[in-house]
């Protein structure tokens, strides 16, 4: 299925081809219907198989193998009319069909293969066999660089052929180290395996084969130029296919690991399903018992707050800091850098040194508050600071500052959580903010100190406004990650429950993946997501439009 | 384009391969020296999974997954690592089962059980240990009485048996002998020996040691699920549940006395501030007794700066009170190959497979078998390890499913309220009026 020829005809439809190579291509156009009829024979099989559970949906897989049989069934039988009637979209409709086919096939393959259980170790493989690769990136990039050479030198001379000669001698130095990695990853015993694989399941594995391979076959026959002249496609048709071939390993990695989970935990919404047995059709009441749940509610607060705080710390002190380091002083790229790492740095891993920093006992910032203390207290009279404190920046649900302890305020524990997010998200706004700055032309700072601003008036009258759209995508941004905010609250509770203390840090993302993963109520989790996505669509929705009116104005 | 297409599929092939390869490491060294040798038609090819505790552990699984296939008993098996502690094991294990692919033998927690087997997830293998010579008496009863239940009456039925535990676990204190001797306080382990470890002198000494330890340092520190917790209602003479397990018992006289002494230890001063993780601060030497299980042991035998040990749990008011935590091997319900998926389980679960894993220090063996216990205590340090199995000999409670209610939820629920009063946002008085209708509300019995 190379879509490397690609067929470019003329806006017209494509002249009528000659005698023998249209009668070559009706045959191969019988054997593609054929081949339908037994696309749709497989489906049906699929589909006789695993026909109670389609509507059941007490097994995922088999719910799913049961859409694709349907789907498989009526679609391969239906593109055959437009294929005898030489319309133009039957080579679209029929590509699809044979586009879907190969990727079911092979992931079903991959699947009775275990395969995918060798991709999920794979990471040790690499582990084991690093340097190898090393190797073998080094001798192509030796190869890519000789090659270079080679073709700036002139043709035939010395240079040239060293340069070729050590080109080659990286290649060599690459085929080494790819060999040494296949025999580090001990390629003999994952042959053995997918033998063996192949032995125990040979009569699934041969039809996923042969579905797969005729397939490839069937879609290059729809592919080819005698096609797009048979249907008489015209250029457009025929680019807008190239256009979808291109852009299909996004779109279905978007429609099976996105919209498809999207879709089906919208109709999980509606029941009562703990992920492993039979659901329960409920209606709305899964929608009901999320609405009228105090804990909900209390999350819905604590997102509250942990928006009001973490939005401008995270947002102001990136501009801030972005009109710092936005000069040309030496060096200054290496600050840049180093602000940006927290946003690149793992989650968990961020968190878990935060998560040390903070202990009470013998976190680094109790200490320092203790000896900040010590330090004032030497100055001052009457010893007005503590000298060692016990803050329980991850324990303690109270309000701070002696403040009333009321549900609707935020917690210690929540504000520890706003630091970690601020700080791990300001840099990434700190670059956006510098990219925004250094599009603001030089003219109207210049015209506003001949104005005789001074530099609050420039940065106030001048910079902020310039920077509104900039402001409004990092602000845009950074509410959905705190609406999202899961990672950071489960990794700093832990050993505890997530959302601890006293649900002082459940988010409604915490609270989502409590309902589901450790009560297994799957059809609650799905509504509370639901419910979820409806605030952030109009919360988006509102601020986009706010903020864009400021910004046009 | 051909070079680069030839060469892009070759290179698919090679990691699609190497993928393998690296899978059939995992499972075994031995069947990729002679990979077809080993493929015979009475070899089953049986996936397994298991939480390690660490890496080492991780290590020994595989080490002992190559070591059943080498023995040519029938059993091509395929390891797979699960995520260690704290990790979401079972979120992952979850979503297998919830796909289809999950592994034909894998470990859960002892509270998940009743949850997968009464969704049909688990095999009763009862008949097959039978004819095995898999014999549930072996083990530790606790564990066990929770393992063969007739989901539909909740009462304990030889007929069902649901899994095999594959080690147990319990609580002890882990002692800063540094600090117990600076604060001049009676060593626990001696007081323990003569019958005195009381909670009593717990409280004292764990008062002399925050007195005397100086900056920052703290008598006790536990953590606050609810095992931690839960000791303190056990050992009072009460529990969580009452009615055989289908009703809530945590409003109780005696529950909620452990649970006033319990405060009452964080509300002296004496206790690691209730929710922050009491492991760091001991580790660096600054609680002088922290509650935690076996599984403490391997990081604890790190400290290099002072000197340490384990004592039992003191007693209370009514005798023993600790946990016998367990986990168990148990049976996917749509495994291919049942009986040789018990005979897996009987090869995990077998003395020298449980004694060599005992032998990394996280674990205690869940054979009731006096030669395997004599082995664990040579598994030192802590030279005390009598601590762990008083703990589990003496009056223990397992830790169990409810095969008649919802554990998550009844956890949340009472978690929640427990938080509330250790943190000083209601009283005790509070707390006993609420905290069973909260885990009643919250499904917990339906």
């Amino acid at each position: 299925m190379s879509i490397a020829a690609p067929p470019q005809e003329s806006a017209a439809p494509a002249a009528a081809p000659p005698p023998d190579t249209e009668g070559r291509f009706r045959s191969r156009l019988r054997l593609v219907e054929v081949w339908h009829v037994v696309l749709a024979l497989a489906s049906a099989f699929v589909l006789a198989n695993v026909a109670g559970a389609v509507w059941k949906l007490d097994s995922l897989p088999r719910t799913l193998l049961g859409v694709i049989g349907v789907v498989g069934l009526v679609a391969n039988l239906a593109v055959l009319w437009p294929i005898r009637r030489r319309r133009h979209v039957a080579r679209a409709f029929s590509f699809t069909m044979l586009y879907g086919a190969v990727l079911g096939s092979v992931a079903m393959l991959g699947q009775t293969l275990s395969l995918y259980e060798g991709l999920d170790v794979f990471a040790g493989a690499f582990q084991r066999a690093i340097w190898q690769l090393v190797i073998v990136f080094v001798g192509i990039a030796w190869w890519v660089v000789a090659r270079r050479v080679e073709k700036k030198a002139s043709p035939g001379s010395a240079g040239a052929a060293s340069a070729r000669w050590l080109g080659r001698l990286g290649l060599g130095v690459a085929a080494v180290g790819a060999v040494w990695w296949l025999i580090v990853i001990d390629i003999p015993a994952g042959l053995a395996y997918i033998a063996d694989a192949y032995r125990s399941t040979a009569t699934l594995s041969t039809v996923l084969l042969v579905l797969a391979v005729g397939s490839v076959l069937a879609a290059r026959v729809m592919w080819s130029q005698d096609a797009a002249r048979w249907f008489r496609a015209t250029a457009k048709q025929s680019d807008r296919m190239i256009g979808w071939m291109y852009l299909s390993p996004n779109l279905v990695g978007f429609l099976a690991f996105f919209a498809f989970p999207l879709a089906f935990s919208l109709v999980i919404s509606f029941f009562q399903w703990n992920g492993l047995t039979a659901p329960t059709f409920v209606g709305l009441r899964n929608y009901g018992a999320t609405l009228t749940d105090p804990l909900f509610h209390q999350s819905l607060t604590n997102i509250f707050w942990f928006m009001v705080l973490a939005v401008p710390l995270s947002v102001v002190s990136a501009l801030i800091l972005a009109v710092l380091i936005n000069t040309n002083y030496p060096g200054v790229k290496l600050y840049r850098a180093v602000f940006f790492v927290p946003s690149v740095a793992g989650v968990i891993g961020v968190t878990l040194i935060w998560k040390g920093l903070f202990n009470a006992q013998t976190g680094t910032i109790n200490w320092a508050i203790g000896e900040w203390g010590s330090k004032v207290n030497a100055i001052l009279p009457g010893d007005p600071l503590p000298e060692r404190v016990e803050i329980g920046w991850l324990s303690d649900p109270s309000v701070p500052f002696g403040l009333p302890q009321v549900w609707w305020l935020p917690s210690i524990a929540l504000i520890t959580v706003v630091i970690v997010f601020a700080w791990s998200q300001f840099g990434f706004n700190t670059v956006l903010f510098t990219a925004g700055l250094q599009s603001i032309p030089r003219e109207l700072y210049e015209a506003a100190e001949l104005d005789g601003a001074n530099a609050w008036q420039r940065f106030r009258n001048v910079t902020v406004p310039s920077l509104g759209a900039t402001t409004f995508f990092v602000t845009a941004t950074t509410v959905i990650l705190c609406l999202q905010l899961f990672d950071i609250v489960y990794a700093l509770n832990q050993p505890n429950p997530v959302g601890f203390p006293n649900n002082a840090t459940l988010t409604p993302v915490v609270y989502l993946y409590q309902l589901g993963f450790q009560q297994n109520a799957f059809g609650l989790a799905s509504a509370v997501a639901w419910v979820l996505f409806i605030l952030i669509f109009f919360f988006t929705l509102a601020q986009f439009r706010r903020q864009r009116a400021e910004v046009e104005s | 384009m051909r070079v680069r297409t030839s060469v892009a599929v070759a290179l698919g092939a090679v990691l699609a391969v190497s993928a393998c390869s690296s899978t059939n490491n995992n499972s075994g060294s031995s069947t990729s020296g002679s990979p077809s040798a080993s493929a015979s038609t009475e070899t089953v090819s049986l996936s397994w999974r298991t939480r390690p505790d660490n890496q080492a552990e991780a290590d020994v699984y595989k080490k002992i997954s190559d070591e059943i296939t080498a023995q040519n008993i029938g059993l091509k098996l395929s390891y797979q690592a699960g995520n260690s502690e704290g990790s979401p094991y079972q979120d992952k294990l979850k979503t297998e089962l919830a796909a289809g692919t999950a592994p034909d033998v894998f470990w859960i927690p002892g509270s998940d059980i009743a949850d997968f087997a009464k969704a049909g997830l688990l095999l009763n293998f009862a008949s097959q240990a039978t004819s095995q010579g898999l014999n549930p008496s072996d083990f530790y009863s606790g564990p066990m009485d929770q393992l063969q239940v007739d989901p539909a009456s909740g009462q304990k039925s030889d007929t069902y048996l649901w899994g095999i535990p594959r080690d147990v676990s319990t609580f002890a204190l882990y002692l800063n002998l540094d600090l117990i001797d600076k604060a001049g306080a009676e060593n626990p382990i001696e007081l323990a020996k003569n019958g005195q470890w009381t909670w009593e002198k717990f409280s004292e000494v764990a008062q002399k040691i925050t007195k005397a330890g100086g900056t920052g340092v703290k008598g006790f520190g536990a953590n606050s699920w609810w095992a931690n917790y839960g000791y303190f209602i056990n050992a009072a003479g009460g529990s969580f549940f009452k009615d055989n397990r289908t009703a809530c018992n945590l409003d109780s006289p005696e529950s909620v006395n452990g649970m006033k002494f319990f405060k009452g230890l964080y509300d002296s001063g004496a206790a690691v501030k209730f929710g922050e993780d009491s492991e760091p601060p001991f580790k660096a030497g600054k609680v002088g007794m922290f509650m935690n299980g076996r599984w403490a042991t391997p990081g604890s035998r790190e400290i290099k700066d002072f000197n340490w040990d384990v004592a039992p749990l003191p007693t209370g008011p009514a005798p023993g009170g600790n946990w016998q935590f367990w986990g168990a091997y148990v049976i996917n319900a749509k495994t291919a190959n049942p009986d040789a998926a018990v005979k897996l389980v009987k090869a995990l679960t077998s003395p020298e497979i449980q004694n060599e894993i005992a032998s990394l220090g996280a674990n205690i063996p869940s054979r009731n078998d006096q030669a395997l216990v004599d082995k664990f205590l040579t598994y030192t340090p802590p030279a005390n390890n009598q601590a762990f199995i008083d703990g589990i000999q003496n009056n223990a409670v397992a830790e169990g499913p409810l095969w008649q209610g919802n554990w998550p939820a009844f956890d949340k629920a009472s978690n929640d309220r427990i938080n509330a009063l250790m943190n000083g946002q209601i009283t005790l008085d509070n707390y006993a009026k609420t905290v069973c209708p909260a885990v009643n509300a919250a499904g917990a019995f339906k």
